[in-house]
């Protein structure tokens, strides 16, 4: 019923994290064996949608410091200060190395990489390739990949369950979507790299695959989730469908405007100084939520809007910087930027929570290292900082290939024996699940009541009455969803079963994402409270952290590194 | 989510390989939005009516290459086409020319492995150090490959080559453009290895350049271009190769190329044009000798009624035929033809009504032509 397979460690995702991770591990040792367990082809991974760039210093007006005090600012100094300056001092690294293997950054006319404007960057510093950054980046990370014969794919193998024997993290048990069969992939460490979880909330820029998987796997394992209550909603996000119009259209100079033609994040105070577009997201999505609250939105099928208008970029600026914005702005909303206004609306963007890593991306449970959007490694505290992102994939990616690896060197195998138990256990648990008949509940039902309820507790602006009355809903859907029935049994690329595997996991997710928002009784970052609108630090500076138990969650905290810059109120 | 103003009715290709012998057909009438995209309606499908219909999607906003499917027989990106453009019934089947595992969802292991083979990745004689920062690239020098890294490894492409369709090992566009892509980069060395691999098995020159792979790519990639600057940079680089030996393994054609194996069939499909060449000059004579009178006309004739002139109609004869049969075979096997809005009609029309054509053709042809000629 189950295949055992064995490695030197076990990569489960394929997106910038993971494959910077088995690249990295390849430079290491070039003849170790590299597993690399992703539930769909790795080029598919959601990093692909990625728009807008990728920060690193580069500039000669421009340096680490500078770097490292917008993150800091940016994270309501919730980040962790020493993760911060580690993180800027490689991301130049990165970025060049990302341009050796092929990445097609944009340039200058004397040759060099072009780097363009971000909000809540006082400088240039983001890296980028026209509008497709995460495509072009991705793509170059998975073809250099190829030529590493080592690592070993296990691509559509969707990962169900950590194996843990005697403390320490052996394997992965990762169910293949296309025969049904259940493969224990061992190795003597894991990296987690599963991406985000913006799939809890039913308006989101995430694709389908972004359902927390690699975090509620490790919740499970025992490893608490960090900062779950931190959900970035980015400002600008089509109506609807939720795609995302990246940062880089104000980075270019774009206005968001209200529907008495103001430019009110110019005109009114919002907390972003003479930033105005160019202010970190969070504040940005507060000012067009209270703009349309005012009355001074848009209405239209899919609720109320306001406009990005890029009309006086002109179409030259559009085509050569933005093609992918003009592109979807036509397909998904029938609206040519270079003509007419986009209407858009905030939309749940990204996850600065995760699984809670320290500088070295390990965990609490050793063997397991965690990077990219699934980790909390606190680079981001309760606000990240656009483009910020993909670098710290590929800055903690690196890291966790290296250090799995050093981790893997002095570490045994564990028991075989028992690790197979495991696997048959976990295999037995899918198979039950297959189809499984009896049953009052409905899938679909139970995903469209979890976005409802995550919308109305988690959203832009909080309040405890909801975010408590979201944590016992949550609950309750745990329990209707021991109760489900489905329709499919066929043990080839059953769809159905994914989506109930995944299902599982989101609610895990959503308990820790609304169990932490309550506890934290004050406004920072991301976290906004209509009943508590200040940031309090004298009881709130420190991060929550989020720990399994059959009985509901149980909730801790961990001190937030200081010591470089002195946390101040956050003005623009 | 829908506001069931309209209804469609989609006829979706089933396949279980656990329960089922063959694909089999099956129908669906469901209300649809207007803003739709024909993934909505499946997920619609999967989400209210039917949770076992298995297709592959995850962006919904055409960059991540997961959701292609034959829609009316055309290779498309589901999450891209608004289903407004089709009539009350839409066809969906998983995209042709790769075997399906399941309903909607097609083997894609076969396009990584040719996706390695072409080795897309900088390949440099001497490693960059990172340490002297990132390589200088101008604006142009990017322009040069910039369209061919647009590539999302969607695979319409194979789907509508119809080379893929009767080759399957063709190493086929996108493969080939993104191989191309690389060695057209400032950055990379390695464009002698990739020639190789152009050259080898599955090799570019399989390409007939019918263009259907740039005319169905959702991203403009136009991997027909890239295939065939491919095809030219291979042959000269084989003929430098011949002149100014650089050392190294000399230049490899395939074992059985060009006289055995399929690649017989390509070989004598180009030697054909020898016989159209002869062909057309035998028609500029008789063109030539009906304008000069009636007497060198009829000298002509006469000097035409020999032996080696019989002989030489039977092979163009046989020649024709072969060559009719190959390139009526591509058609519609990957694609019927494009006409407008209208449906096209089943395949098995197509082919007979060319085939009927062709026939009928040569044998008015043949007849003017004996006429005239005894
Ligand atoms: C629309 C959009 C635009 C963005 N733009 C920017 C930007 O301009 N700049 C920036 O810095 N950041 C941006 N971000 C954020 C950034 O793209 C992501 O945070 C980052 O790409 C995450 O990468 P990752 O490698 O952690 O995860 P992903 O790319 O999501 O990859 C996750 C991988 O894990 C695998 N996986 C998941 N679950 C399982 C499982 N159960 N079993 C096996 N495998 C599994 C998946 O198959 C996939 O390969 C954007 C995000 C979005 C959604
Ligand atoms: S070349 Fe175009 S059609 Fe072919 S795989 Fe790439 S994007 Fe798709
Ligand atoms: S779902 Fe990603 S391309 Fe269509």
């Amino acid at each position: 019923m189950i295949e055992v397979t064995r490695h030197d460690i076990v990569i489960v995702g394929g997106g910038a994290a993971g494959l910077r991770a088995a690249i990295a591990a390849c430079e290491v040792d070039p003849a170790a064996s590299i597993a690399l367990v992703s539930k769909v082809y790795p080029m598919r991974s959601h990093t692909v949608s990625a728009e807008g760039g990728a920060a690193a210093v580069a500039r000669d007006d421009d340096n680490f410091e500078m770097h490292g005090y917008d993150t800091v600012k940016g994270s309501d100094f919730l980040g962790d200060q020493d993760v911060i300056k580690y993180f800027v001092e490689q991301a130049p690294r990165e970025l060049t190395l990302l341009e050796h293997w092929g990445c097609p950054w944009s340039r200058n006319e004397d040759g060099t990489v072009a780097t363009r404007a971000f909000g809540g960057m006082s400088t240039k510093r983001t890296w980028y390739a026209t509008d497709k950054v995460g495509f072009h980046m991705l793509h170059a990370l998975f073809q250099h990949s190829l030529r590493f014969d080592n690592i070993v794919r296990y691509d559509e193998h969707f990962a169900t369950k950590l194996l843990v024997d005697g403390g320490v993290v052996r394997g992965v048990a990762a169910l293949d979507v296309r025969t049904g069969v259940v493969r224990v992939v061992l190795g003597r460490a894991v990296i987690m790299a599963t991406g985000g979880a913006g799939k809890i909330f039913p308006f989101t820029t995430n694709g389908n695959i972004k359902t927390g998987d690699g975090m509620a796997l490790a919740y499970r394992a025992g490893v608490a989730l960090k900062d779950m209550e931190f959900v970035q909603y980015h400002p600008t996000g089509l109506p609807g469908t939720g795609i995302l119009i990246t940062e880089a259209t104000r980075g270019e100079g774009g206005y968001v405007i209200n529907s008495e033609g103001e430019r009110f994040l110019a005109t009114r105070d919002y907390g972003v100084g003479t930033k105005a577009e160019l202010g970190p997201r969070d504040m940005i999505s507060r000012a067009i939520i209270q703009e349309i609250e005012a009355g001074r939105g848009f209405s239209g099928p899919y609720g109320e809007y306001v406009h990005l208008d890029l009309r006086h970029l002109g179409e030259e600026k559009i085509v050569a910087r933005l093609p992918m914005v003009r592109e979807i702005s036509k397909i998904y909303i029938g609206v040519d930027p270079v003509h007419e206004p986009i209407p858009i609306r905030p939309v749940v963007h990204y996850m600065m929570g995760g699984i809670d890593t320290d500088i070295t991306t390990a965990t609490s449970l050793p063997g397991l290292y965690a990077a990219g959007e699934v980790a909390s490694a606190s680079l981001n505290g309760s606000n990240r900082l656009g483009s910020n992102s993909l670098t710290e994939c590929l800055v903690f990616g690196a890291s966790a290939g290296r250090n799995a690896m050093a981790f893997a060197k002095g570490s045994s195998e564990g028991s075989e024996d028992a690790l197979r138990r495991e696997g048959e256990e976990e295999a037995a648990r899918i198979v039950a699940l297959r189809g499984k008949q009896k049953g009052g509940e409905k899938l679909s039902r139970i995903r469209s009541d979890l976005h409802q309820t995550m919308e109305s507790g988690c959203g832009v602006y909080r309040m405890q009455e909801t975010m408590d009355e979201t944590a016992r809903t949550v609950a309750q859907l745990r329990g209707r969803y021991a109760d489900i029935a489905l329709e499919d049994s066929s043990t080839v690329f059953n769809t159905e079963l994914i989506a109930a595997l995944e299902m599982g996991n989101m609610l895990d997710v959503a308990e820790a994402v609304a169990n932490s928002a309550a506890s934290r009784n004050e406004s920072r970052g991301a976290h906004t409270r209509r009943d508590a609108p200040n940031r309090d630090d004298q009881n709130f500076l420190y991060h929550t952290l989020c720990h399994f138990d059959p009985a509901g969650p149980r909730l801790g905290k961990k001190d937030v590194t200081l010591g470089h810059w002195e946390p101040e109120e956050r003005k623009y | 989510m829908s506001d069931g103003h309209q209804k469609k009715t989609f006829v979706i290709t089933r396949f279980d390989p656990d329960q089922d012998e063959a694909p089999r057909k099956q129908s669906y009438e469901i209300p649809v939005h207007p803003d739709w995209k024909v993934l909505d309606a499946l997920n619609f499908i999967k989400d209210e009516i039917d949770a076992t219909l298995s297709h592959r999607w995850s962006c919904r906003m055409a960059v991540c290459g997961s959701c292609g499917m034959m829609v009316d027989g055309e290779p498309r990106l589901t999450c891209k086409e608004a289903l407004s453009q089709y009539g009350d019934t839409v066809d969906v089947a998983p995209l042709a020319n790769f075997p399906v595992v399941r309903d909607l969802v097609i083997e894609a292991d076969g396009f990584m492995e040719k996706l390695t083979h072409v080795k897309p990745w900088i390949i440099r004689a001497k490693e960059l150090a990172v340490e002297e920062g990132p390589m200088r690239q101008s604006p142009g020098e990017l322009e040069e490959f910039k369209q061919f890294s647009m590539c999302i490894n969607c695979m319409l492409c194979y789907s509508a080559c119809p080379v893929v369709a009767n080759e399957p090992e063709f190493i086929g566009p996108a493969a080939i453009a993104l191989g191309h892509r690389y060695s057209l980069d400032s950055r990379d060395e390695g464009a002698a290895e990739r020639n190789k691999v152009f050259r080898g098995e599955g090799s570019v020159f399989s390409c007939s350049f019918a263009n259907e792979c740039s005319e169905v790519c959702p991203k403009h990639v136009d991997p027909a271009a890239a295939v065939n600057q491919a095809k030219l940079n291979a042959v000269i680089d084989w003929a430098t190769d011949l002149v100014l030996p650089r050392g190294g393994e000399p230049p490899q054609l395939p074992d059985h190329f060009p006289f055995s194996g399929r690649y017989l069939a390509y070989t004598l499909f180009d030697l054909t044009g020898i016989l159209y060449l002869l062909l057309g000059f035998l028609v500029l004579c008789a063109v030539w000798s009906l304008g000069s009178g009636e007497a060198v006309w009829n000298d002509m004739l006469e000097r035409h009624r020999n032996i080696f002139y019989l002989g030489f109609h039977a092979i163009a004869l046989v020649g024709l035929i072969f060559v009719g049969i190959r390139f009526f075979g591509f058609f519609p096997k990957a694609q019927p033809p494009r006409v407008g809005p209208v449906k096209p009609p089943p395949k098995g029309v197509i082919l007979v009504g060319l085939y009927a054509l062709w026939i009928g053709v040569t044998v008015c042809l043949s007849i003017v032509l004996a006429g005239g000629v005894f």
